[in-house]
């Protein structure tokens, strides 16, 4: 059926005609085409990436935000309560604001104003043997700067890491418990938890006396504050270091005598970085990395020639001359040809990189970074080797390649600013391009100097 | 277009010039356009019903093949074939973009056994010509049956539709042709 009359006829048809068009105008339209999807690709790329920054800040801006606001909160309490506090017929209990360390800190700055139990221990001394217990001892007083010292004195310990215990030894010690005051042996006002250093809380008096005794010292705004898991920190680092391009074919000019002389081999980039938390960040940035290379070989060809004329013996003849006996010896020549060559590379690259940071002690610790670059323009310059194992020369211009990059550094660090060592590996994902000896694989070395800038 | 041919041929230079235009030379793009844009505009052509319907299928062509070029495997088969193939799909997607496809039914009751249709007695006559005017159902199962050699089964699936219609519809596109040339003919 595809072999009948009316299939040849149409085949002949067709390749016979030649279409009339405007080459160069089709040419242009075509090319303003491409350019077109190709804005568009970058486009998203810096939406996306302006997305993510501005993500970053509104989340940056909404938790100060926050820790502001409840700072104000705080302020404010204290000042009511300072206000309150100087009725005497009030029991009021500040929030203690820890300053050192949760685990070190002892309720300094407490602001513990008055016990006022006198008609509470009132109320109560009928049911106690120890009713005998003075109004006006029970009536104490804590100052922030002799917490200790007054605890001591009324029987009263604070223990630090957030519990709090009243009075073991002394028998008619006092538990504040749902605002009333009971006699008990084992007076223990504990379990208070919850004490942040960073937390400047007050209670309100009339609030906590309506607590359990779990929940005294549970600040009231706790749940209002959303506390950073993590110290945000963006850093800058700056990378400058020598280039190892690897060519993947380079076998041709394995067995001869080459010579290579490596010209500008450098690169450097600057990173913008957002640690994550302590040990994971992300990375993006601006890199350029460069080679020029100057390649010369020599090959060696054989082929027979034959060379006329060629002495082989002298022959003294009767009459007393010399003649000299010529022959026409084939012999083998070996022709050198000299070789030289050329590359220049240079890549304009967006990274996109995750890390990942083992800190060995304080100050130093081991990067691991691994991610992508947009090889936003490639250009290379050069010769290559074609099939025939001629120098050819060519100039290639690639844009929007990716490649994968990794990287491993040690760095030492002290207070914000950092220096380290660090060894990546860059290697072109699209590696169609099949000229010998163009590098797909670079390995750099150089030095990261970092600098780190606090979020808050 | 013989010389088109001759070029392609000597593969190692086309082998080399895929391989700039994968990496965006672009004086090597260039070559590469001189060098298919009759054998593409051809493609374009037979599908189409007008210059300017080729001239956008044309412009598609060659987006698509700088964006694949990067995909062909030598080893797999010449390059010619494969950019047929990739030109031919190009084209198809443009239509069902545009919802080109309507496999009319345009009956002729003079016309009743196709098989009967001879050609033999017809020379001269422009085919291209003539298989713009038919129906753009028509022209393009004719197309993917004469000259990509598509079975009707393959046709089917490429085109979504029965194969049944595929093999109905090259029938009347062959009816349609034949009329048209009868019309040639008595214009004449």
């Amino acid at each position: 059926m595809k072999q009948d009359k009316l299939n040849r006829l149409l085949r002949d048809s067709y390749h016979e005609e030649d279409y009339d068009f405007d080459k160069e105008y089709q040419w242009n339209q075509i090319q303003e085409r491409r350019n077109r999807k190709k804005r568009r690709g970058l486009f998203f790329i810096v939406f996306t990436l302006g997305l993510s920054i501005i993500g970053f800040y509104y989340q940056t801006f909404t938790n100060s935000k926050i820790e502001n606001l409840s700072k104000r909160t705080a302020h404010s309490q204290e000042q009511q309560l300072s206000e309150n506090s100087s009725s005497n017929n009030e029991l009021c209990l500040t929030y203690p604001q820890v300053q050192k360390n949760r685990y070190n800190a002892v309720l300094s700055n407490a602001l513990i104003k008055e016990i006022r139990i006198d008609k509470y221990a009132s109320a109560q001394s009928t049911n106690s043997p120890k009713s005998s217990i003075d109004k006006e001892a029970l009536y104490t007083s804590l100052n922030s700067s002799d917490v200790n010292t007054e605890m001591e004195k009324s029987n009263h310990s604070i223990l630090t890491d957030n519990t709090i215990a009243v009075d073991q030894d002394r028998k008619s010690d006092s538990v504040i418990s749902n605002g009333n005051l009971k006699h008990d042996n084992t007076s223990v006002l504990n379990s208070i938890g919850g004490i942040s250093s960073d937390s400047n809380q007050i209670l309100k008096p009339e609030e906590s006396l309506n607590l359990p005794a779990e929940e005294l010292f549970e600040p009231s705004t706790k749940k209002t504050v959303r506390k950073l898991n993590h110290k945000a920190l963006f850093s800058l680092q700056a990378f400058s270091g020598i280039n190892y391009p690897f060519s993947k074919d380079i076998d041709f000019i394995s067995n001869k005598q080459y010579a290579k002389k490596s010209l500008e081999n450098c690169t450097a980039n600057l990173l913008v970085g957002w640690s994550v938390n302590n040990k994971f960040s992300l990375h993006t940035g601006i890199g350029l990395s460069q080679y020029n290379e100057k390649w010369s070989f020599r090959t060696s060809n054989s082929q027979n020639t034959i060379i006329k004329d060629v002495v082989i013996a002298r022959v003294e003849k009767l009459n007393g001359n010399i003649e000299d006996l010529k022959s026409d010896v084939p012999s083998v020549q070996t022709i050198s040809q000299d070789y030289h060559f050329f590359q220049k590379y240079q890549v304009v690259s967006m990274p996109y990189l995750a890390g990942y940071h083992a800190h060995l002690c304080k100050q130093f610790y081991i990067n691991f970074l691994a991610g992508f670059t947009l090889d936003l323009n490639t250009k290379w310059t050069g010769n290559y080797i074609n099939e025939e194992g001629e120098v050819k020369k060519l100039s290639v211009n690639s844009k929007m390649d990716w490649s994968a990059l990794q990287q491993i550094g040690i760095s030492y660090k002290r207070k914000n600013f950092g220096i380290g060592f660090v060894l990546q590996n860059s290697n072109r994902l699209n590696q169609e391009l099949k000229f010998k000896n163009v590098p797909n694989s670079i390995i750099q070395a150089g030095l990261q100097f970092n600098y780190s800038i606090s979020a808050h | 277009m013989n010389e088109v041919v001759q070029h392609m041929n000597s593969s190692v230079d086309l082998l080399s010039l895929i391989n700039a235009c994968i990496h965006r030379s672009e004086s090597s793009e260039k070559k590469f356009y001189l060098m298919m844009s009759p054998r593409v505009m051809a493609i374009c052509r037979r599908y189409s019903n007008s210059k300017f319907e080729a001239e956008d299928y044309f412009q598609e062509c060659f987006i698509l093949l700088f964006k694949k070029l990067s995909g062909y495997d030598p080893t797999k088969g010449e390059f010619i074939f494969w950019m047929n193939k990739l030109c031919v799909n190009a084209i198809l997607q443009c239509k069902r973009k545009s919802l080109k496809f309507n496999f009319t039914e345009i009956l002729d009751e003079t016309l009743h056994d196709p098989d009967a249709v001879e050609f033999n007695d017809i020379e001269d006559i422009n085919y291209s010509a003539l298989i713009e005017k038919l129906p753009d159902g028509y022209r393009t199962i004719l197309n993917l049956y004469y000259f990509e050699q598509y079975s009707h089964t393959e046709i089917s699936k490429l085109l979504s539709i029965a194969e049944t219609t595929s093999r109905s519809q090259l029938s009347r596109a062959k009816l349609f042709l034949k009329k048209l040339i009868v019309e040639k003919n008595e214009t004449r």
